[in-house]
């Protein structure tokens, strides 16, 4: 079991932010919530509605998949619980992105940036 | 909390490890969802509860099979995680394999099984897609959230009701409340075309209804807002999208050119979009004019919209972002007080109440009577799945005991029970969504089969019946609720066989067999006392009608035609309308065959009731109430002839009773006896109308009593005023005559439109269909409970039948020891046949106590039956043993022929 684990976290450190492009669209804004700060789930769930005005709407279990994966590739790390300012007493675990986590995002953005200069060569959307 | 609690049952579908590292933090983010939906109308809660269901079940189920493909693609998982979720999604498609296979291997069972579970989830599908297209779903209109609909409410403080055009003006002069207000009125008008004139729905409207509720025009333009000022434009109309398609063929050259509507020619500008038939749900209308074109087509409208008395209009608004439907309402109210103040005849003690317009279906006074009828009739085909239920979970109880070998197996070599309960529950729910299929296209059949039962109303009543996310959905979540409902105790059941007996191969001790018969025997009883209860109420109902049609209406039905024709909208002056009649009825009583002509405002047994006070001196009403009152109708001379009403005492009207005349009615036996006793009543005097505004009227007769409302009832206070002496609105001809009453009434029509073919003919037919409209409930509950109560009984015999077959089967042996041993064959067949018969009977009691007390809410809409009416009783009962001796019958039979050493020979 322990050697499984030491492989584990080898196999974890020695990716390449690219390596983990394209990232599914729901990771993507995962890491965007929580590149702001540390955001506990119906949080970032919030979050994600609000920029997005209403059309991105996260379920719960979507959310919780998304999230399992990102910790368990190292990319989000969960955080012990503490209280959220929005419920009274109620103790919620919090997430927090990894700086691996932030160099992956940043891949991504920068894989759909050239991706939306392409388009723009090529006339398909307007705009600077 | 509950709903939390359901949420963490339902996150047991996840896989374990799952469950244990993201559950805690999963249910939290749930509470804090939950909470801030939970204060929601409940289409919000529903909505809610879908989406958790959809998410667990579609994320629960990628994580299983995550598990899978985590392993296929070699990435390094933890050694435990693995081997569980691999095993877990193994197992599921194994269990899945080896389910259909067996499904394949007694097609026997699984047809029937599949016919069981479709009848009875088609049954809940259809009632549900009705009652969806009917309360549930939303009208067109652009975020529905925001609109809402605006009542006044009555002086009573209670009835909503409608609001009148210098209202809505003030209400919708509130910029603050709303980012746009309308309001409509639902309208006959007269549409005249090449073959005569009909009447036609349509509605009166702002002219910016469409832009504001966000509707968009599939053709042409939406109005502007000078056609909104009387006067400004010609006339304009715009025509629903199904009424171009029917009368057009969806000609696009309509849009541009003329039409002819209550006479004038009216400009048609735009067709509606597609599947928008009005606002009103289940009251179609066919064109839309805006207030500028209604009062040019309707010169009444401009004094009716002048008038803040006239309470007719229907108004919606739009909310501005921000406010909610209490401040809307509270804001209102204080703007009503004022208008009270100000208007104090017209709008004393008058408040307002606004809806969300999610919540109005029809009208907030009709719709409280709607959803507990939907409720009713819900819990009806609930019952009936019920049956099917029981029956497939009996049907499976049998069949997992033809298992219990290879279970018993299966169990000593250390399966764990939880996997064998999962494999049968996987069976049984692959039935039910086999079933739920099938139950789909029954429904979409047997909806249409219900709905073709148009009342015979004026006005077209269309209920769109398309299958949307709601229906399917429903029939998705009951396929598999079913399915785990009837699968769960007999897979509870089968895992836990004792195992050294069966291993053994011994049959069954006498102690075991019953402890495992009394729960299928439980589930024929129930079965077959809710057939029973469905069946008696169905016949009651049957019997109820026969009674109806049977009465006597105490009028002539036989030779009569009749046609009802709207002068109002034809003709501005009440003397071209009386002219009309008056040549009308010239022409038909010299026409060949025709005995007698008579017309009157309102024939008997129309649906409603058209009712005026009585005042009487010296007599004053009952306490409690504020005034006698009876139902009346207009009559021309020859109108009692015409219908054979007799005359008791007295004379019938004649032409000398008009408008410069007296006034003069004629009353009914029993409102005669009913105020004055056994006195002579003709001469005697009365004052007809509110207490305020009587007509002082002289009685010159005494009809016999008629059937005025309904079939059932019993003689009530009737009287007649001269068609001379009432204002001719609408007016219903009857002629009687030697010909055939349907060739009647087509002349009545010819004739009709030869004098004037801008009058529209409202209904047309003979006396007997008239007669017959007022019988279509009653007829149509009896159709309904008929139907689902045969269902309900075919489905408890198919389950009877099932659990008797099988069962043979089970005891093969056991008979087989017994014809050996010297019985008969009739001797073995009796035994089971009786056996069958003995659980039916429980079954029969048991249902006849339910439906006595079931039956008794229902007595006053039956006509003459008394709800234990024995003949009834005794005759469903009888049916249900008769068929259920056969259901025992056929297999016993099957048994007592098979040959004594092959069973012997079988384990």
């Amino acid at each position: 079991m322990c050697a499984t684990h030491v492989v584990l976290s080898m196999t974890s450190k020695d990716r390449t932010p690219e390596s983990f492009l394209p990232l599914r669209p729901v990771e993507f804004e995962i890491l965007l919530v929580l590149a702001d700060g540390d955001q506990h789930g119906y949080g970032i769930i919030q979050q994600t509605e609000d920029r997005t005005e209403g059309k991105l709407r996260l379920e719960t279990g979507t959310l919780y998949r998304a999230l399992r994966r990102l910790s368990s590739d190292g990319l989000v790390k969960p955080s012990s619980k503490r209280p959220a300012p929005d419920l009274d007493d109620e103790r919620r675990r919090y997430f927090s992105i990894t700086p691996l986590g932030r160099r992956v995002a940043a891949a991504e953005a920068r894989r759909m940036a050239s991706l939306v200069d392409t388009a723009r060569a090529r006339s398909l959307i307007g705009g600077a | 909390m509950l709903a939390h609690r359901v949420y963490r049952l339902l996150l047991h579908a996840y896989p374990a490890d799952f469950r244990e590292a993201m559950g805690g933090d999963m249910a939290d983010t749930f509470l804090d969802r939950y909470r801030s939906v939970r204060r929601s109308a409940w289409p919000g809660l529903v909505t809610f509860w879908w989406r958790t269901l959809w998410d667990v079940a579609v994320n629960a189920l990628l994580e299983h099979r995550e598990r899978h493909r985590t392993e296929a693609r070699g990435r390094t998982v933890s050694h435990l995680e693995r081997s569980r979720g691999v095993m877990a999604l193994s197992n599921f498609g194994q269990d899945l394999r080896y389910s259909v296979r067996r499904l394949r291997k007694s097609p026997g069972f699984t047809t029937l099984a599949v016919t069981i579970m479709g009848l009875g989830i088609g049954a809940n599908t259809a009632i549900f897609s009705i009652v969806n297209a009917v309360l549930f779903r939303p009208l067109p209109f652009e975020n529905p959230s925001e609109i809402v609909r605006i009542f006044t409410t009555d002086s009573d403080g209670r009835t909503p009701s409608a609001v009148s055009y210098p209202d809505f003006v003030d209400y919708r002069d509130q910029a603050d409340l709303f980012s746009g207000a309308v309001a409509h009125e639902n309208v006959f008008l007269s549409l005249t075309g090449s073959d005569g004139s009909e009447v036609v729905m349509g509605e009166f409207l702002c002219a910016d209804y469409f832009s504001v509720l966000g509707l968009v025009p599939a053709v042409g333009r939406a109005f502007t807002s000078e056609e909104d000022e009387p006067g400004a434009s010609d006339p304009v109309v715009i025509m629903a999208h199904e009424t171009w398609q029917r009368r057009y063929g969806g000609d696009r050259s309509i849009v541009g050119s003329t039409i002819r509507l209550n006479g004038r020619l009216v400009t048609v500008v735009g067709i509606g979009p597609k599947g928008y038939a009005g606002s009103t749900v289940g009251i179609t209308s066919e064109y839309w004019l805006p207030w500028g074109s209604a009062v040019q087509v309707e010169p009444d409208e401009a004094r009716r919209m002048e008038s803040r008395g006239n309470r007719s209009l229907m108004m919606s608004a739009r909310l501005q972002p921000g406010v909610t439907r209490d401040q809307a309402e509270a804001a209102l109210n204080v703007l009503a007080r004022r208008l009270g103040a100000e208007y104090p005849e017209t709008n004393e003690n008058r408040s307002v109440s606004v809806f969300p317009s999610n919540q109005v279906r029809l009208h907030p006074m009709i719709d409280s009577a709607l959803y507990p009828v939907a409720g009713l009739l819900m819990a009806v085909v609930g019952l009936v799945l019920l049956v099917a239920c029981s029956n497939i979970a009996n049907l499976l109880l049998v069949r997992a005991a033809s298992l219990r070998k290879e279970v018993a197996i299966r169990l000593a070599i250390g399966a764990r029970r939880s996997r064998l309960v999962s494999q049968l529950l996987t069976e049984s729910t692959l039935l039910g969504a086999a079933g739920g299929v099938a139950g789909l296209l029954i429904a979409v059949w047997a909806a249409r089969f219900i709905v073709s039962f148009k009342p015979p109303l004026p006005i077209p009543v269309v209920i769109d019946l398309s299958l949307d996310w709601r229906v399917l959905g429903f029939t998705v979540v009951l396929s598999v609720i079913t399915g785990v409902l009837f699968g769960l105790a007999p897979a509870l059941r089968a895992s836990r066989p004792d195992l050294v007996p069966t291993l053994k191969d011994e049959t069954h001790s006498f102690a075991v067999k019953n402890r495992r018969l009394s729960m299928r025997n439980l589930l024929v009883v129930s079965q077959v006392a809710v057939s029973l209860v469905l069946l008696i109420g169905a016949g009651l109902f049957v019997r109820s009608l026969i009674n109806s049609q049977r009465a006597e209406p105490g009028f002539e039905t036989e030779r009569i035609g009749t046609a009802t024709f709207n002068l109002e909208v034809a003709y501005r002056d009440d003397v071209d309308a009386r002219e009309f009649m008056r040549r009308l009825t010239e022409r038909l009583e010299v026409y060949p065959g025709v005995e007698a002509v008579g017309l009157s405002d309102r024939l008997p047994l129309t649906i409603g009731a058209q009712i005026n006070g009585v005042h009487i001196e010296d007599l004053a009403p009952p306490p409690g109430e504020d005034e006698f009152s009876a139902d009346f109708a207009s009559a021309s001379p020859g109108y009692f002839r015409t219908m054979g009403i007799p005359i008791l005492r007295g004379r019938a009207f004649t032409e000398a009773d008009n408008r410069d005349a007296p006034s003069v009615a004629i009353v009914s036996a029993t409102m005669a006896r009913r105020f004055w006793g056994t006195e002579d009543v003709v001469g005697k005097r009365f004052g007809r109308g509110n207490r305020t505004n009587q007509v002082d009227t002289e009685i010159v007769g005494v009809a016999q009593d008629i059937k005025v409302r309904s079939l059932g009832e019993n003689p009530r206070s009737y009287f007649y005023i001269p068609t001379g002496q009432d204002n001719p609105f609408i007016v219903s001809v009857v002629v009687r005559s030697s010909a055939d009453p349907a060739v009647t009434a087509n002349v009545i029509r010819r004739e009709a439109r030869a004098l004037d073919s801008s009058v529209p003919v409202m209904e047309s037919g003979t006396m007997t269909e008239h007669v017959g409209v007022v019988l279509f409930i009653p007829r149509m509950g009896a159709v309904l409970l008929l139907g689902f109560g045969i269902l309900a009984m075919a489905l408890a015999s198919l389950g009877l039948y099932g659990v008797v077959a099988f069962s043979v089967t089970q005891r093969t042996r056991e008979l087989g020891v017994r014809m050996a041993l010297g019985a008969r064959q009739s001797q073995v067949v009796n035994m089971v046949v009786a056996q069958g018969l003995a659980l039916v009977s429980v079954g029969a009691v048991v249902g006849l106590a339910l439906s006595a007390l079931a039956m008794r809410p229902v007595v006053t809409l039956l006509n003459d039956v008394s709800p234990t009416d024995p003949i009834t009783l005794g005759g469903m009962s009888l049916l249900l043993i008769v068929v259920a001796a056969l259901a025992s019958y056929i297999p016993a039979r099957r048994a007592a022929r098979s040959d004594p050493l092959m069973a012997l020979r079988s384990e």
